[in-house]
Protein backbone atom coordinates (compact mmCIF):
# COMPACT_ATOMS: atom_id res chain seq x y z
CA UNK A 1 0.00 0.00 0.00
CA UNK A 2 1.14 3.53 -0.74
CA UNK A 3 -0.44 5.79 1.85
CA UNK A 4 -0.22 9.40 0.78
CA UNK A 5 -1.21 10.57 4.25
CA UNK A 6 2.27 9.64 5.53
CA UNK A 7 4.36 12.78 5.34
CA UNK A 8 7.47 11.08 4.02
CA UNK A 9 5.50 9.16 1.39
CA UNK A 10 3.62 12.30 0.41
CA UNK A 11 6.85 14.29 0.06
CA UNK A 12 8.53 11.62 -2.00
CA UNK A 13 5.56 11.11 -4.33
CA UNK A 14 5.16 14.85 -4.73
CA UNK A 15 8.79 15.43 -5.65
CA UNK A 16 8.82 12.40 -7.95
CA UNK A 17 5.66 13.32 -9.84
CA UNK A 18 5.56 17.10 -9.68
CA UNK A 19 7.36 17.95 -12.93
CA UNK A 20 5.88 15.25 -15.12
CA UNK A 21 2.34 16.09 -13.97
CA UNK A 22 2.95 19.82 -14.54
CA UNK A 23 4.27 18.98 -17.99
CA UNK A 24 1.23 16.81 -18.74
CA UNK A 25 -1.17 19.49 -17.47
CA UNK A 26 0.62 22.14 -19.54
CA UNK A 27 -0.41 20.19 -22.65
CA UNK A 28 -3.98 21.21 -21.82
CA UNK A 29 -3.70 24.54 -20.00
CA UNK A 30 -1.10 27.30 -19.50
CA UNK A 31 1.96 26.30 -17.48
CA UNK A 32 1.39 28.73 -14.60
CA UNK A 33 -2.14 27.40 -14.14
CA UNK A 34 -0.86 23.83 -14.44
CA UNK A 35 1.14 24.26 -11.25
CA UNK A 36 -1.94 25.37 -9.33
CA UNK A 37 -3.90 22.38 -10.63
CA UNK A 38 -1.23 19.98 -9.30
CA UNK A 39 -1.04 21.69 -5.91
CA UNK A 40 -4.81 21.64 -5.48
CA UNK A 41 -4.97 18.00 -6.50
CA UNK A 42 -2.39 16.94 -3.91
CA UNK A 43 -4.07 19.02 -1.20
CA UNK A 44 -7.25 17.06 -1.89
CA UNK A 45 -5.43 13.72 -1.90
CA UNK A 46 -3.88 14.52 1.48
CA UNK A 47 -7.19 15.53 3.03
CA UNK A 48 -8.86 12.40 1.65
CA UNK A 49 -6.03 10.24 3.07
CA UNK A 50 -5.77 8.64 -0.35
CA UNK A 51 -4.00 5.27 -0.54
CA UNK A 52 -3.08 3.11 -3.53
CA UNK A 53 -2.53 -0.61 -3.93
CA UNK A 54 0.49 -0.22 -6.20
CA UNK A 55 2.59 2.48 -7.79
CA UNK A 56 1.02 1.62 -11.17
CA UNK A 57 -2.44 2.37 -9.77
CA UNK A 58 -1.22 5.61 -8.31
CA UNK A 59 0.41 6.72 -11.53
CA UNK A 60 -2.69 5.95 -13.61
CA UNK A 61 -4.85 7.74 -11.05
CA UNK A 62 -2.64 10.85 -10.96
CA UNK A 63 -2.51 11.34 -14.72
CA UNK A 64 -6.22 10.72 -15.00
CA UNK A 65 -7.02 13.17 -12.18
CA UNK A 66 -4.75 15.86 -13.66
CA UNK A 67 -6.42 15.52 -17.05
CA UNK A 68 -9.90 15.84 -15.51
CA UNK A 69 -8.83 18.80 -13.41
CA UNK A 70 -7.48 20.53 -16.53
CA UNK A 71 -10.68 19.89 -18.45
CA UNK A 72 -12.69 21.28 -15.52
CA UNK A 73 -10.40 24.27 -15.41
CA UNK A 74 -10.92 24.92 -19.12
CA UNK A 75 -14.69 24.64 -18.68
CA UNK A 76 -14.76 27.07 -15.76
CA UNK A 77 -12.45 29.62 -17.36
CA UNK A 78 -14.38 29.39 -20.61
CA UNK A 79 -17.64 30.10 -18.78
CA UNK A 80 -15.99 33.00 -17.00
CA UNK A 81 -14.64 34.25 -20.30
CA UNK A 82 -18.09 34.13 -21.85
CA UNK A 83 -19.53 36.02 -18.90
CA UNK A 84 -16.83 38.64 -19.03
CA UNK A 85 -16.64 38.61 -22.78
CA UNK A 86 -12.88 38.14 -22.68
CA UNK A 87 -10.35 36.08 -24.50
CA UNK A 88 -10.23 32.46 -23.39
CA UNK A 89 -7.37 30.04 -22.87
CA UNK A 90 -6.23 28.42 -26.11
CA UNK A 91 -5.73 24.71 -26.36
CA UNK A 92 -2.85 24.83 -28.78
CA UNK A 93 -1.33 21.61 -27.54
CA UNK A 94 -4.31 19.34 -27.96
CA UNK A 95 -2.75 16.63 -30.07
CA UNK A 96 -4.83 13.79 -31.53
CA UNK A 97 -3.71 11.10 -29.09
CA UNK A 98 -3.41 12.01 -25.38
CA UNK A 99 -1.38 8.85 -24.84
CA UNK A 100 1.46 10.63 -26.61
CA UNK A 101 1.54 13.28 -23.90
CA UNK A 102 1.89 10.51 -21.36
CA UNK A 103 4.70 8.80 -23.25
CA UNK A 104 6.49 12.12 -23.53
CA UNK A 105 6.02 12.94 -19.83
CA UNK A 106 7.18 9.48 -18.78
CA UNK A 107 10.25 9.51 -21.06
CA UNK A 108 11.36 12.92 -19.79
CA UNK A 109 10.66 11.82 -16.20
CA UNK A 110 12.89 8.78 -16.71
CA UNK A 111 15.80 10.99 -17.75
CA UNK A 112 15.11 13.51 -14.98
CA UNK A 113 15.11 10.81 -12.32
CA UNK A 114 18.29 9.25 -13.63
CA UNK A 115 20.02 12.61 -13.17
CA UNK A 116 18.49 13.18 -9.73
CA UNK A 117 19.70 9.72 -8.64
CA UNK A 118 23.31 10.92 -9.06
CA UNK A 119 25.21 12.28 -6.04
CA UNK A 120 23.98 15.84 -5.43
CA UNK A 121 27.06 17.73 -6.66
CA UNK A 122 27.40 15.53 -9.72
CA UNK A 123 23.70 15.96 -10.59
CA UNK A 124 24.10 19.71 -10.34
CA UNK A 125 27.09 19.74 -12.69
CA UNK A 126 25.26 17.52 -15.19
CA UNK A 127 22.21 19.81 -15.11
CA UNK A 128 24.25 22.97 -15.57
CA UNK A 129 26.40 21.64 -18.33
CA UNK A 130 24.10 19.46 -20.42
CA UNK A 131 20.68 20.93 -19.74
CA UNK A 132 21.55 24.59 -19.36
CA UNK A 133 24.51 24.49 -21.74
CA UNK A 134 26.94 26.24 -19.36
CA UNK A 135 30.71 25.92 -19.92
CA UNK A 136 33.04 24.17 -17.46
CA UNK A 137 34.74 27.36 -16.26
CA UNK A 138 31.51 29.10 -15.25
CA UNK A 139 30.26 25.95 -13.49
CA UNK A 140 33.57 25.61 -11.64
CA UNK A 141 33.47 29.20 -10.41
CA UNK A 142 29.79 29.11 -9.39
CA UNK A 143 30.10 25.82 -7.51
CA UNK A 144 33.51 26.63 -6.09
CA UNK A 145 35.09 23.53 -7.66
CA UNK A 146 38.29 23.02 -9.64
CA UNK A 147 38.00 22.72 -13.40
CA UNK A 148 39.21 19.12 -13.18
CA UNK A 149 36.52 18.20 -10.63
CA UNK A 150 33.84 19.58 -12.95
CA UNK A 151 35.24 17.47 -15.80
CA UNK A 152 35.32 14.38 -13.58
CA UNK A 153 31.72 14.88 -12.50
CA UNK A 154 30.68 15.18 -16.13
CA UNK A 155 32.52 12.03 -17.22
CA UNK A 156 31.43 9.94 -14.23
CA UNK A 157 27.89 11.26 -14.37
CA UNK A 158 27.50 10.29 -18.01
CA UNK A 159 28.92 6.80 -17.40
CA UNK A 160 26.52 6.37 -14.52
CA UNK A 161 23.56 7.58 -16.58
CA UNK A 162 24.35 5.13 -19.34
CA UNK A 163 24.72 2.13 -17.08
CA UNK A 164 22.11 2.74 -14.45
CA UNK A 165 18.89 4.10 -15.84
CA UNK A 166 16.56 3.37 -12.96
CA UNK A 167 13.69 1.03 -13.77
CA UNK A 168 11.78 1.56 -10.59
CA UNK A 169 12.23 5.08 -9.37
CA UNK A 170 10.04 4.74 -6.33
CA UNK A 171 11.92 2.04 -4.47
CA UNK A 172 11.84 4.10 -1.28
CA UNK A 173 8.07 4.43 -1.41
CA UNK A 174 7.74 0.69 -1.82
CA UNK A 175 9.91 0.26 1.23
CA UNK A 176 7.87 2.68 3.29
CA UNK A 177 4.69 1.01 2.13
CA UNK A 178 5.96 -2.29 3.48
CA UNK A 179 6.17 -0.78 6.95
CA UNK A 180 2.39 -0.54 7.08
CA UNK B 1 -7.00 5.54 -18.02
CA UNK B 2 -6.99 1.79 -18.64
CA UNK B 3 -4.16 -0.03 -16.85
CA UNK B 4 -3.21 -1.70 -20.15
CA UNK B 5 -2.73 1.75 -21.67
CA UNK B 6 -0.45 2.79 -18.85
CA UNK B 7 1.61 -0.34 -19.29
CA UNK B 8 2.05 0.46 -22.97
CA UNK B 9 2.93 4.06 -22.12
CA UNK B 10 5.57 2.95 -19.64
CA UNK B 11 7.00 0.36 -22.00
CA UNK B 12 7.40 2.86 -24.88
CA UNK B 13 8.75 5.53 -22.53
CA UNK B 14 11.34 3.10 -21.23
CA UNK B 15 12.38 2.16 -24.74
CA UNK B 16 12.77 5.85 -25.61
CA UNK B 17 14.89 6.63 -22.56
CA UNK B 18 16.89 3.46 -23.23
CA UNK B 19 17.56 4.65 -26.76
CA UNK B 20 18.56 8.10 -25.53
CA UNK B 21 21.01 6.57 -23.05
CA UNK B 22 22.32 4.13 -25.68
CA UNK B 23 21.46 1.00 -23.79
CA UNK B 24 18.85 -0.83 -25.89
CA UNK B 25 19.37 -4.40 -27.04
CA UNK B 26 18.89 -4.96 -30.79
CA UNK B 27 15.53 -6.64 -30.06
CA UNK B 28 14.33 -3.66 -28.02
CA UNK B 29 15.50 -1.27 -30.72
CA UNK B 30 13.50 -3.27 -33.29
CA UNK B 31 10.44 -3.18 -31.01
CA UNK B 32 10.62 0.61 -30.75
CA UNK B 33 11.17 1.03 -34.49
CA UNK B 34 8.12 -1.11 -35.18
CA UNK B 35 6.02 1.03 -32.82
CA UNK B 36 7.24 4.25 -34.42
CA UNK B 37 6.34 2.90 -37.86
CA UNK B 38 2.72 2.09 -36.94
CA UNK B 39 1.46 5.68 -37.08
CA UNK B 40 2.64 9.06 -38.42
CA UNK B 41 1.85 10.61 -35.01
CA UNK B 42 4.24 8.14 -33.41
CA UNK B 43 6.91 9.31 -35.81
CA UNK B 44 6.31 12.94 -34.87
CA UNK B 45 6.65 12.05 -31.20
CA UNK B 46 9.86 10.09 -31.80
CA UNK B 47 11.29 13.00 -33.75
CA UNK B 48 10.58 15.35 -30.87
CA UNK B 49 11.87 13.07 -28.10
CA UNK B 50 15.09 12.19 -29.91
CA UNK B 51 15.92 15.87 -30.38
CA UNK B 52 18.39 16.64 -27.58
CA UNK B 53 17.83 20.40 -27.74
CA UNK B 54 14.09 19.95 -27.30
CA UNK B 55 14.58 17.59 -24.35
CA UNK B 56 17.07 19.89 -22.67
CA UNK B 57 14.82 22.89 -23.13
CA UNK B 58 12.19 21.10 -21.04
CA UNK B 59 14.45 19.34 -18.55
CA UNK B 60 16.28 22.58 -17.78
CA UNK B 61 12.97 23.91 -16.40
CA UNK B 62 12.45 20.75 -14.33
CA UNK B 63 14.29 22.14 -11.35
CA UNK B 64 14.21 19.98 -8.16
CA UNK B 65 14.12 23.25 -6.18
CA UNK B 66 10.88 24.23 -7.92
CA UNK B 67 9.32 20.90 -6.95
CA UNK B 68 10.40 21.42 -3.34
CA UNK B 69 9.03 24.98 -3.31
CA UNK B 70 5.71 23.80 -4.69
CA UNK B 71 5.59 21.02 -2.08
CA UNK B 72 6.09 23.62 0.66
CA UNK B 73 3.18 25.67 -0.74
CA UNK B 74 0.95 22.60 -0.58
CA UNK B 75 2.02 21.93 3.00
CA UNK B 76 1.27 25.50 3.91
CA UNK B 77 -2.23 25.12 2.48
CA UNK B 78 -2.65 21.84 4.39
CA UNK B 79 -1.63 23.57 7.61
CA UNK B 80 -4.10 26.39 6.97
CA UNK B 81 -6.97 24.00 6.36
CA UNK B 82 -6.08 22.07 9.53
CA UNK B 83 -6.18 25.26 11.58
CA UNK B 84 -9.64 26.06 10.28
CA UNK B 85 -10.92 22.55 11.04
CA UNK B 86 -9.45 22.75 14.53
CA UNK B 87 -11.12 26.07 15.30
CA UNK B 88 -14.48 24.67 14.21
CA UNK B 89 -13.94 21.52 16.27
CA UNK B 90 -12.93 23.47 19.35
CA UNK B 91 -15.99 25.68 19.06
CA UNK B 92 -18.23 22.66 18.50
CA UNK B 93 -16.68 20.78 21.42
CA UNK B 94 -17.18 23.72 23.76
CA UNK B 95 -20.81 24.06 22.76
CA UNK B 96 -21.51 20.35 23.15
CA UNK B 97 -20.05 20.25 26.63
CA UNK B 98 -22.07 23.29 27.69
CA UNK B 99 -25.28 21.73 26.38
CA UNK B 100 -24.79 18.41 28.10
CA UNK B 101 -23.75 20.10 31.31
CA UNK B 102 -21.08 17.48 31.89
CA UNK B 103 -18.08 19.13 33.43
CA UNK B 104 -17.41 22.84 33.56
CA UNK B 105 -16.44 24.63 30.42
CA UNK B 106 -14.65 27.83 29.84
CA UNK B 107 -14.21 29.11 26.36
CA UNK B 108 -13.12 32.53 25.46
CA UNK B 109 -12.37 34.55 22.37
CA UNK B 110 -10.06 37.54 22.57
CA UNK B 111 -12.68 40.06 21.56
CA UNK B 112 -15.72 39.04 23.55
CA UNK B 113 -14.68 39.21 27.16
CA UNK B 114 -17.77 39.12 29.28
CA UNK B 115 -18.59 41.82 31.81
CA UNK B 116 -18.46 39.24 34.55
CA UNK B 117 -14.84 38.46 33.65
CA UNK B 118 -13.99 42.16 33.70
CA UNK B 119 -15.39 42.38 37.21
CA UNK B 120 -12.81 39.92 38.52
CA UNK B 121 -9.57 41.63 39.53
CA UNK B 122 -6.33 40.41 41.05
CA UNK B 123 -3.71 42.24 43.07
CA UNK B 124 -1.18 41.86 40.31
CA UNK B 125 -0.67 39.92 37.07
CA UNK B 126 1.99 37.74 35.44
CA UNK B 127 2.89 37.95 31.75
CA UNK B 128 3.21 34.89 29.51
CA UNK B 129 6.43 33.04 28.78
CA UNK B 130 8.63 34.00 25.83
CA UNK B 131 11.25 32.49 23.51
CA UNK B 132 14.09 31.96 25.95
CA UNK B 133 16.83 29.32 26.21
CA UNK B 134 20.48 28.65 26.92
CA UNK B 135 22.58 26.79 24.36
CA UNK B 136 25.62 24.97 25.71
CA UNK B 137 28.28 24.06 23.15
CA UNK B 138 30.57 21.00 23.18
CA UNK B 139 33.41 23.10 24.62
CA UNK B 140 31.21 24.14 27.55
CA UNK B 141 30.55 27.67 26.29
CA UNK B 142 27.04 28.89 27.17
CA UNK B 143 25.07 31.20 24.90
CA UNK B 144 21.91 33.00 26.01
CA UNK B 145 19.70 32.84 22.93
CA UNK B 146 17.53 35.71 24.14
CA UNK B 147 20.45 38.13 24.25
CA UNK B 148 22.46 36.84 21.27
CA UNK B 149 22.19 39.00 18.13
CA UNK B 150 20.80 37.61 14.91
CA UNK B 151 23.42 35.85 12.78
CA UNK B 152 26.18 33.33 13.37
CA UNK B 153 26.47 32.22 17.00
CA UNK B 154 29.35 29.76 16.69
CA UNK B 155 31.10 27.63 14.09
CA UNK B 156 32.49 24.37 15.46
CA UNK B 157 34.13 22.05 12.87
CA UNK B 158 31.94 21.57 9.82
CA UNK B 159 28.93 23.37 11.31
CA UNK B 160 27.53 26.88 11.43
CA UNK B 161 25.11 27.68 14.28
CA UNK B 162 22.93 30.59 13.28
CA UNK B 163 20.20 32.58 14.98
CA UNK B 164 17.58 33.43 12.37
CA UNK B 165 15.51 36.61 12.12
CA UNK B 166 12.52 34.83 13.72
CA UNK B 167 14.71 33.73 16.64
CA UNK B 168 15.02 30.08 15.57
CA UNK B 169 18.42 28.46 16.00
CA UNK B 170 19.57 26.58 12.91
CA UNK B 171 22.51 24.18 12.59
CA UNK B 172 23.90 24.34 9.06
CA UNK B 173 26.21 21.55 7.89
CA UNK B 174 29.05 23.35 6.10
CA UNK B 175 31.25 20.38 5.30
CA UNK B 176 29.67 17.13 4.17
CA UNK B 177 32.67 14.89 4.74
CA UNK B 178 34.04 14.11 8.19
CA UNK B 179 37.53 15.53 8.62
CA UNK B 180 39.05 12.53 10.36
CA UNK B 181 37.98 9.30 12.03
CA UNK B 182 38.43 10.69 15.52
CA UNK B 183 35.87 13.37 14.66
CA UNK B 184 33.24 10.64 14.64
CA UNK B 185 32.85 10.70 18.42
CA UNK B 186 29.69 12.74 18.83
CA UNK B 187 30.14 16.20 20.34
CA UNK B 188 27.07 17.01 22.40
CA UNK B 189 25.31 20.36 22.57
CA UNK B 190 22.48 21.15 24.96
CA UNK B 191 19.47 23.42 24.61
CA UNK B 192 17.78 24.27 27.88
CA UNK B 193 14.63 26.31 28.51
CA UNK B 194 13.80 27.82 31.92
CA UNK B 195 10.33 28.14 33.43
CA UNK B 196 8.51 30.70 31.28
CA UNK B 197 10.65 29.89 28.25
CA UNK B 198 10.33 27.98 25.00
CA UNK B 199 12.48 27.70 21.90
CA UNK B 200 12.70 26.23 18.42
CA UNK B 201 15.77 24.66 16.87
CA UNK B 202 16.66 23.04 13.58
CA UNK B 203 19.16 20.21 14.08
CA UNK B 204 21.98 19.59 11.56
CA UNK B 205 19.93 16.86 9.79
CA UNK B 206 17.04 19.27 9.15
CA UNK B 207 14.86 17.94 11.97
CA UNK B 208 12.81 20.68 13.61
CA UNK B 209 12.24 20.66 17.37
CA UNK B 210 9.95 22.84 19.50
CA UNK B 211 11.08 22.80 23.12
CA UNK B 212 8.52 23.67 25.80
CA UNK B 213 9.27 25.35 29.13
CA UNK B 214 11.62 23.74 31.69
CA UNK B 215 13.00 21.26 29.19
CA UNK B 216 16.43 20.08 28.11
CA UNK B 217 17.44 18.68 24.74
CA UNK B 218 20.85 17.07 24.30
CA UNK B 219 21.98 16.32 20.74
CA UNK B 220 25.18 15.69 18.74
CA UNK B 221 26.27 18.92 17.03
CA UNK B 222 26.82 16.88 13.83
CA UNK B 223 25.21 13.59 12.80
CA UNK B 224 27.80 12.91 10.11
CA UNK B 225 29.18 9.38 10.22
CA UNK B 226 26.96 8.36 13.14
CA UNK B 227 24.95 5.14 12.83
CA UNK B 228 21.97 6.64 14.62
CA UNK B 229 20.73 10.11 15.46
CA UNK B 230 20.36 9.82 19.23
CA UNK B 231 18.78 12.69 21.16
CA UNK B 232 18.11 12.94 24.88
CA UNK B 233 15.13 14.81 26.26
CA UNK B 234 13.85 15.85 29.61
CA UNK B 235 10.61 17.84 29.65
CA UNK B 236 8.41 18.38 26.60
CA UNK B 237 9.24 18.71 22.91
CA UNK B 238 7.54 18.38 19.56
CA UNK B 239 9.61 16.80 16.75
CA UNK B 240 9.32 17.03 12.99
CA UNK B 241 11.95 14.53 11.98
CA UNK B 242 13.78 14.83 8.65
CA UNK B 243 13.51 11.44 6.92
CA UNK B 244 16.72 9.45 6.60
CA UNK B 245 16.27 5.70 6.64
CA UNK B 246 20.02 5.13 6.85
CA UNK B 247 20.17 6.91 10.20
CA UNK B 248 17.27 6.14 12.54
CA UNK B 249 16.21 9.05 14.74
CA UNK B 250 16.02 8.04 18.39
CA UNK B 251 14.80 10.07 21.36
CA UNK B 252 15.58 8.84 24.85
CA UNK B 253 13.87 10.02 28.01
CA UNK B 254 14.24 8.47 31.43
CA UNK B 255 11.09 6.44 30.88
CA UNK B 256 10.74 5.91 27.11
CA UNK B 257 12.78 5.37 23.97
CA UNK B 258 11.26 6.49 20.68
CA UNK B 259 12.59 5.42 17.29
CA UNK B 260 11.31 7.34 14.28
CA UNK B 261 11.82 7.20 10.56
CA UNK B 262 10.57 10.66 9.57
CA UNK B 263 7.51 11.66 11.49
CA UNK B 264 5.84 14.22 13.72
CA UNK B 265 5.45 13.45 17.40
CA UNK B 266 5.28 15.04 20.81
CA UNK B 267 7.02 13.79 23.92
CA UNK B 268 6.07 15.00 27.38
CA UNK B 269 8.36 13.64 30.06
CA UNK B 270 8.67 15.88 33.11
CA UNK B 271 10.17 14.24 36.17
CA UNK B 272 7.54 15.88 38.39
CA UNK B 273 4.66 14.37 36.35
CA UNK B 274 3.29 10.94 37.25
CA UNK B 275 3.56 9.62 33.71
CA UNK B 276 5.43 10.27 30.46
CA UNK B 277 3.52 10.52 27.18
CA UNK B 278 4.57 10.15 23.55
CA UNK B 279 1.94 11.12 21.00
CA UNK B 280 2.23 10.47 17.28
CA UNK B 281 0.73 12.96 14.83
CA UNK B 282 2.04 11.66 11.52
CA UNK B 283 3.98 8.65 10.23
CA UNK B 284 4.90 5.85 12.57
CA UNK B 285 7.32 5.37 15.46
CA UNK B 286 8.47 2.44 17.54
CA UNK B 287 8.42 3.29 21.19
CA UNK B 288 9.67 1.28 24.10
CA UNK B 289 9.69 1.41 27.85
CA UNK B 290 13.25 2.31 28.84
CA UNK B 291 13.36 -0.19 31.74
CA UNK B 292 11.29 -3.17 30.55
CA UNK B 293 12.25 -2.55 26.86
CA UNK B 294 8.74 -3.68 25.97
CA UNK B 295 7.98 -2.02 22.64
CA UNK B 296 4.99 -1.03 20.56
CA UNK B 297 4.42 0.64 17.19
CA UNK B 298 2.33 3.81 17.35
CA UNK B 299 -0.10 4.98 14.64
CA UNK B 300 -1.14 8.59 14.11
CA UNK B 301 -3.35 9.69 17.01
CA UNK B 302 -1.89 7.07 19.37
CA UNK B 303 -0.41 8.06 22.70
CA UNK B 304 1.89 5.87 24.75
CA UNK B 305 1.54 6.65 28.43
CA UNK B 306 4.21 5.27 30.73
CA UNK B 307 3.95 5.58 34.50
CA UNK B 308 6.08 4.03 37.20
CA UNK B 309 4.70 0.57 36.60
CA UNK B 310 3.52 0.09 33.03
CA UNK B 311 2.76 1.48 29.59
CA UNK B 312 -0.58 1.96 27.88
CA UNK B 313 -1.44 2.97 24.30
CA UNK B 314 -4.64 4.91 23.62
CA UNK B 315 -6.07 7.23 20.96
CA UNK B 316 -6.07 10.91 21.94
CA UNK B 317 -6.97 14.30 20.51
CA UNK B 318 -3.59 15.32 19.12
CA UNK B 319 -4.46 19.02 18.89
CA UNK B 320 -4.80 19.08 22.63
CA UNK B 321 -1.38 17.48 22.99
CA UNK B 322 0.40 20.09 20.87
CA UNK B 323 -1.70 23.04 22.06
CA UNK B 324 1.44 24.57 23.58
CA UNK B 325 3.23 24.56 20.22
CA UNK B 326 0.22 26.25 18.61
CA UNK B 327 0.14 28.96 21.28
CA UNK B 328 -2.88 27.72 23.19
CA UNK B 329 -4.02 25.98 26.31
CA UNK B 330 -6.62 23.38 25.42
CA UNK B 331 -8.10 21.38 28.25
CA UNK B 332 -10.62 18.60 28.09
CA UNK B 333 -11.90 17.27 31.39
CA UNK B 334 -8.49 18.16 32.75
CA UNK B 335 -7.76 17.92 36.44
CA UNK B 336 -7.06 21.33 38.04
CA UNK B 337 -3.79 20.15 39.57
CA UNK B 338 -2.44 18.98 36.19
CA UNK B 339 -3.58 22.22 34.56
CA UNK B 340 -1.86 24.30 37.19
CA UNK B 341 1.41 22.41 36.70
CA UNK B 342 1.42 23.55 33.06
CA UNK B 343 0.52 27.07 34.17
CA UNK B 344 3.43 27.06 36.63
CA UNK B 345 5.92 26.00 33.96
CA UNK B 346 4.76 28.49 31.32
CA UNK B 347 4.15 31.53 33.54
CA UNK B 348 7.09 30.76 35.81
CA UNK B 349 4.91 30.96 38.90
CA UNK B 350 4.49 28.96 42.07
CA UNK B 351 1.05 27.41 42.57
CA UNK B 352 -0.30 26.81 46.06
CA UNK B 353 -3.52 24.93 46.82
CA UNK B 354 -5.19 26.04 50.07
CA UNK B 355 -6.61 23.40 52.37
CA UNK B 356 -10.17 23.86 51.20
CA UNK B 357 -9.32 23.48 47.49
CA UNK B 358 -10.32 19.96 46.53
CA UNK B 359 -7.98 19.65 43.57
CA UNK B 360 -10.39 17.21 41.99
CA UNK B 361 -12.29 19.66 39.78
CA UNK B 362 -12.02 19.12 36.03
CA UNK B 363 -12.33 21.78 33.35
CA UNK B 364 -12.66 21.93 29.56
CA UNK B 365 -11.99 24.77 27.16
CA UNK B 366 -9.27 26.78 25.49
CA UNK B 367 -7.50 30.13 25.91
CA UNK B 368 -4.46 31.76 24.32
CA UNK B 369 -1.10 30.97 25.85
CA UNK B 370 0.14 34.47 25.04
CA UNK B 371 -2.30 36.27 27.34
CA UNK B 372 -1.43 37.24 30.91
CA UNK B 373 -2.11 34.54 33.46
CA UNK B 374 -5.11 36.52 34.77
CA UNK B 375 -7.04 35.79 31.55
CA UNK B 376 -6.85 32.06 32.16
CA UNK B 377 -7.61 32.39 35.87
CA UNK B 378 -10.60 34.68 35.29
CA UNK B 379 -12.19 32.30 32.82
CA UNK B 380 -11.73 29.43 35.24
CA UNK B 381 -13.05 31.49 38.13
CA UNK B 382 -16.20 32.38 36.13
CA UNK B 383 -17.33 28.78 36.50
CA UNK B 384 -17.79 29.50 40.21
CA UNK B 385 -16.01 26.31 41.21
CA UNK B 386 -12.61 27.78 41.96
CA UNK B 387 -11.08 31.09 43.08
CA UNK B 388 -7.59 32.48 42.66
CA UNK B 389 -5.35 35.07 44.23
CA UNK B 390 -2.11 36.29 42.72
CA UNK B 391 0.61 37.42 45.11
CA UNK B 392 3.77 38.37 43.26
CA UNK B 393 4.68 35.23 41.33
CA UNK B 394 2.56 33.00 43.53
CA UNK B 395 -0.93 31.81 42.56
CA UNK B 396 -3.18 30.67 45.37
CA UNK B 397 -6.00 28.26 44.50
CA UNK B 398 -9.09 28.47 46.75
CA UNK B 399 -12.41 26.75 46.57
Amino acid sequence: MIRLHHTEVFDQVYKTYYHRLCFYASRFIKADHAEDVIETLFLKLWNKKQAFETEEHMKAFLYHAVRNACLDYIKVSRNAAIRHNTYTETQAHQDPDPLHHLIEAETLAGIYQAIEALPAQCAKVIRMSFLEGRDNASIASEMNLSLQTVKNYKTNGLIFLKTKLPRNALSIIVLLALLD
Amino acid sequence: MEPSNLQEVQRIARLFSGLIHEQLTPAEKAELDAWIATHPDNKTLAHRLLDGDYRNSILSIWDPGAAEASLQRVKHRIALSKKRTYKMLAAAAAVVILLTGAGITFYQRDHNKSHAALAITYKNDVGPGTDKAILTLADGRKISLTDAPEGQLANPTGIAIVKMANGDVVYHVRDVKPAAANDLTPQYNTLETPAGGQHRIQLPDGTYVWLNAMSTLKFPQNFLGLKERIIELEGEAYFEVAPNKEQPFIVRTDRQTIEALGTHFNIKSYKEDRSAATTLLEGSVRSSDTRSSQSSVLRPGDQLLTDDRNGLVKQVDTLRVIDWKNGEFIFHNENIREMMREVARWYDVEVVFTDNATGHETFSGSVSRYDNVSELLKTLQLTGRVHFDIEGRKIIVNK
